[in-house]
C-alpha cells in the first residue's frame, strides 16, 4: 500500500484545536567520550484540547523523557537537542527559564510515578497544597485553604479539612497519589501530564484513580497526557494513542483506529502479544521476536527492523516518516500494513 | 492429563501465619496480626495454579512459608503427600531441589559477581553432580530450553537485560530438573514486548515436563493465559478458588467481580467502558485488627448486617469452585 505523505500539522489541523504540541523533539544524553544517546529522536504528536492523549511505551523508549522535555526538566548529561514544543501556539523550548517557571505547574503540570517520594514527608498536606497555590498566586493562607479544600473534593477527597493537618506517611500510597493529583490540579493548568501514575499500585488502586483522573478531566476540562506501558489503560483512558519504540515516534492516531487497525507492524505485534482479559483463541501469545535495540547503538533506519516481520530493503538504510495512512491517523513505517483486529482468528475477541 | 489422588503433587491444609504484635517498654506481646489465614490448596502435576491478590494481601508471606523461610503458625504442608515437618533431612533436601523458585526481582536474584555460567552450575554442584562435562553439558541442554546464547555464560547478571536475567534464571531453576516451580510475578517487571515470549516458554516448558507452577501475580489477564486454577486472596484469605474459565466468566465474590471490572483491557477501551471500581472507599484493613465477621465487608458493596455478625463459610457452588461470601449463591 502506497500512501502520499502528508505534512503533519495539516493532518492535525483537521483535528479540533491543539494545545500543546512537538515538532521533531530530539532529547539526547552525552554518554563517555563523545558517545551520545538519542533518547527521543524527531518526535511528533499532538494534544487536543481538553482530550486525554496515551503515550504508549516499552522502558527506555524515550516517553519519560519526552514528557520531561517538554517540562524542559532534562536533568545533565541530557539535554534538548532541537525540535519545538508548540504550548497555545508558542515555542516554549525557547522562552526564558524564568517565564517557563510560571508555566511548570500552573499552566503545565505533572504527576510522577511514585507516590510515596512525590510528596515533601516533612510537611503536612495542607502546607504543600497551599505552597504550591501560594508559589505562583501568592494571596494568603485563607484563600489558599479554601482552594486546596476545593481540590481535594475534585479527586474525591471530601474531609479535606482534617486530611491537610496530617502527614502524608498517615496515608496509603494510592491515597498520596490523589493527594498529588490535587496539588497538580490546584492552579487549574490548562496540562497535565501523568508519568506512569498508577504503575506501582494494585488494580484496584489504579483503577480509583484513573477513575480521578477521568473525574478531573471532566469537571475542569483539562487536557491530559498520560504515559503508560499498560495497552489497556491507554485503550481505556485516551482519545489518541501515540506509540514509541526507541525514542522514535511509530504511531499516532485517534484510539479507535489505532486499536482496530493499527497500521505499524510493532503496534500490530503489541496488540498480538499482550495477554487479554478476554478469552482468545489460541493458548500460546504471538510473541516479538527478538528485543528492544541497545539505544546507545543504535543502527541507521528503522529501530524496530530487526524484529520486523515485514522488514525490506529501504527500512535498514532510512528512517520512515511519520505519514498519514487514514485521516488523522498517523505511522512511521516504509510498509504500513492492513491489519483489523476483528478479523484476527488467533485473538478472536474484539 | 493424569487425574486422582496421585497426580496432587504438593498440598496444603489450612496454613496460617501470624507475627506477635510487640508493645510497650517490655515488648510484652499484645497482640496476634493474621497475615495468612488458613489457606488450603492442591497443586497438581502439569497443571497451574494461580494465586491473585492486590499488595499486602499475604501472598509473598505465603510463598515463603510454602518455601520454607518462615515457619508457619498452623496447618500442613504435604510434598508428595509427605508431611514436610516430619520428614527425614534427606528427604528434605530432596525436596528442596525439587521444588525452584523464580523470582519478580531478576537483578536481585542473582549473585552480581557471579558469572551465568556459575550461576547456572552451582544448583548442579549442590545436588550432587560431581563431574564438569555432566555439568556443562546440563546447562547447555537448559540455556536451549529457555533461548539463551551460550555467548552468555560468561556474561554477568547486570550485563544481561531483564528478559535475558529472566531467562537465566529459569534455566537456573531447570538446570535441577524440578517438579513444581513457584513464580512470584515473573513477568511483571519485563518489557511489554517480552513477556509474551516468557509466558509462552513457560507454557511450553510445562507442556514438555509436566512441571507444576504456583504463579503469584497480580494481574488477571496474564493469569488467564496461563492458569488452570485460580485463587483471590483478601486480607489473607482465600475468598474464591475456581478453575480459570469459572473465575472470568462466572465470578461469585464481590472481591472477584470487583477486580475484573478494574482490571483495564483494550476490548473495554473500544466498548468505551470507563474505569470503575465497585469497591466501598477505604483501604485493606490492618491485620492486627480485623473486622468483626466477614473479612472483605469493609470494602463490600454488598454487605449486610449478617456480614458484620458472622464470618462466612466456604461454599462449594459447584464443583472445585469455593467461594467465601454469604452471598455466592446469587
Amino acid at each position: 500500500m502506497s500512501v502520499a505523505p502528508v505534512p503533519i500539522s495539516r493532518a492535525a489541523a483537521a483535528a479540533d484545536e491543539v494545545i500543546l504540541r512537538t515538532d521533531e523533539l530530539r532529547t539526547y544524553f552525552k554518554a563517555g567520550r563523545a558517545g551520545v544517546v538519542r533518547a527521543v529522536e524527531g518526535v511528533n504528536f499532538s494534544l487536543r484540547r481538553g482530550k486525554v492523549l496515551g503515550i504508549i511505551g516499552e522502558s527506555g523508549s524515550g516517553k519519560s523523557v519526552t514528557a520531561r522535555s517538554i517540562l524542559r526538566i532534562i536533568e545533565p548529561p541530557g539535554y534538548i537537542a532541537g525540535g519545538r514544543v508548540l504550548f497555545k501556539g508558542e515555542d516554549i523550548l525557547q522562552i526564558p527559564e524564568k517565564r517557563m517557571r510560571t508555566i511548570r505547574g500552573n499552566e503545565i503540570s505533572m504527576i510522577f510515578q511514585d507516590p510515596t517520594t512525590s510528596l515533601n514527608p516533612y510537611m503536612t498536606i495542607g502546607g504543600q497544597l497551599t505552597e504550591a497555590y501560594n508559589s505562583h498566586t501568592p494571596s494568603g493562607s485563607e484563600k489558599a485553604r479554601d482552594e486546596a479544600v476545593r481540590v481535594l473534593k475534585l479527586v474525591g477527597i471530601n474531609n479535606g479539612g482534617e486530611i491537610m493537618k496530617k502527614y502524608p506517611c498517615q496515608f496509603s500510597a494510592g491515597f498520596r497519589q490523589r493527594i498529588f493529583i490535587a496539588m497538580s490540579m490546584i492552579l487549574y493548568p490548562d496540562v497535565l501530564i501523568a508519568d506512569e501514575p498508577t504503575t506501582s499500585l494494585g488494580i484496584t488502586i489504579q483503577a480509583e484513580i484513573i477513575e480521578a483522573l477521568s473525574e478531573v478531566q471532566r469537571q475542569t476540562g483539562i487536557s491530559i497526557i498520560i504515559i503508560t506501558h499498560d495497552f489497556g489503560v491507554a485503550a481505556q483512558f485516551s482519545d489518541d494513542i501515540f506509540v514509541m519504540y526507541a525514542g522514535r515516534c511509530v504511531e499516532f492516531s485517534p484510539k479507535r483506529d489505532l486499536l482496530t487497525r493499527p497500521a505499524h507492524p510493532y503496534t500490530i505485534g503489541l496488540i498480538r502479544s499482550v495477554p487479554l482479559l478476554e478469552e482468545r483463541k489460541t493458548r500460546r501469545l504471538k510473541s516479538i521476536p527478538g528485543f528492544p535495540p541497545d539505544m546507545s547503538a543504535l543502527p541507521p533506519g528503522c529501530p524496530f527492523a530487526e524484529r520486523c516481520e515485514f522488514v525490506g530493503e529501504p527500512c535498514r538504510e532510512e528512517m520512515p516518516e511519520l505519514r498519514a495512512v487514514s485521516g488523522a491517523h498517523l505511522c512511521a513505517c516504509h510498509y504500513p500494513q492492513q491489519y483489523n483486529v476483528s478479523e484476527d482468528t488467533e485473538l478472536g475477541v474484539f | 492429563m493424569p487425574t486422582g489422588e496421585n497426580s496432587v503433587v504438593m498440598s496444603c491444609e489450612n496454613i496460617s501465619k501470624s507475627y506477635p504484635v510487640r508493645k510497650g517498654l517490655f515488648r510484652r506481646v499484645a497482640g496476634q496480626k493474621q497475615i495468612v489465614r488458613g489457606v488450603s490448596f492442591e497443586l497438581e502435576r502439569g497443571r497451574t495454579l494461580a494465586l491473585v491478590g492486590e499488595s499486602g494481601c499475604g501472598k509473598t508471606v505465603l510463598l515463603r512459608v510454602l518455601l520454607g523461610i518462615e515457619k508457619n503458625s498452623g496447618g500442613r504442608f504435604l510434598y508428595r503427600g509427605r508431611n514436610t515437618e516430619t520428614m527425614s533431612a534427606a528427604e528434605q533436601r530432596e525436596m528442596r531441589l525439587k521444588v525452584q523458585m523464580i523470582f519478580q526481582d531478576t537483578l536481585g536474584s542473582f549473585h552480581p559477581r557471579m558469572s551465568v555460567r556459575e550461576a547456572l552450575e552451582e544448583p548442579l554442584i549442590l545436588s550432587g553432580v560431581k563431574s564438569g562435562s555432566e555439568r556443562m553439558a546440563t546447562i547447555e541442554t537448559v540455556l536451549g530450553q529457555v533461548g539463551l546464547s551460550p555467548l552468555y555464560l560468561t556474561r554477568y547478571p547486570h550485563q544481561l537485560s531483564g528478559g535475558q536475567r529472566q531467562r537465566a534464571a529459569i534455566a537456573r531453576c531447570l538446570a535441577v530438573a524440578p517438579e513444581i516451580i513457584f513464580a512470584d510475578e515473573p513477568i511483571s517487571a519485563l518489557d511489554v514486548s517480552l513477556q509474551a515470549q516468557v509466558v509462552n516458554m513457560l507454557m511450553d516448558l510445562q507442556d514438555d515436563y509436566q512441571l507444576s507452577i504456583l504463579l503469584v501475580a497480580h494481574d488477571l489477564a496474564v493469569v488467564r493465559q496461563i492458569a488452570d486454577t485460580i485463587m483471590i486472596m483478601y486480607l489473607g484469605a482465600i475468598v474464591e478458588s475456581a478453575p480459570a474459565r469459572e473465575i472470568y466468566g462466572d465470578a461469585r465474590h464481590p472481591y472477584t467481580q470487583a477486580l475484573l471490572q478494574a482490571a483495564p483491557s483494550i476490548k473495554k477501551g473500544l466498548t468505551d467502558e470507563n474505569f470503575t471500581v465497585h469497591l466501598k472507599p477505604g483501604d485493606l484493613p490492618d491485620p492486627a485488627n480485623p473486622p468483626s465477621g466477614c473479612l472483605f465487608r469493609t470494602r463490600c458493596v454488598r454487605a449486610t448486617a449478617l456480614c458484620a455478625e458472622a464470618a462466612p463459610a466456604p461454599r462449594e457452588v459447584s464443583p472445585k469452585h469455593v467461594v467465601l461470601c454469604h452471598f455466592a449463591q446469587e
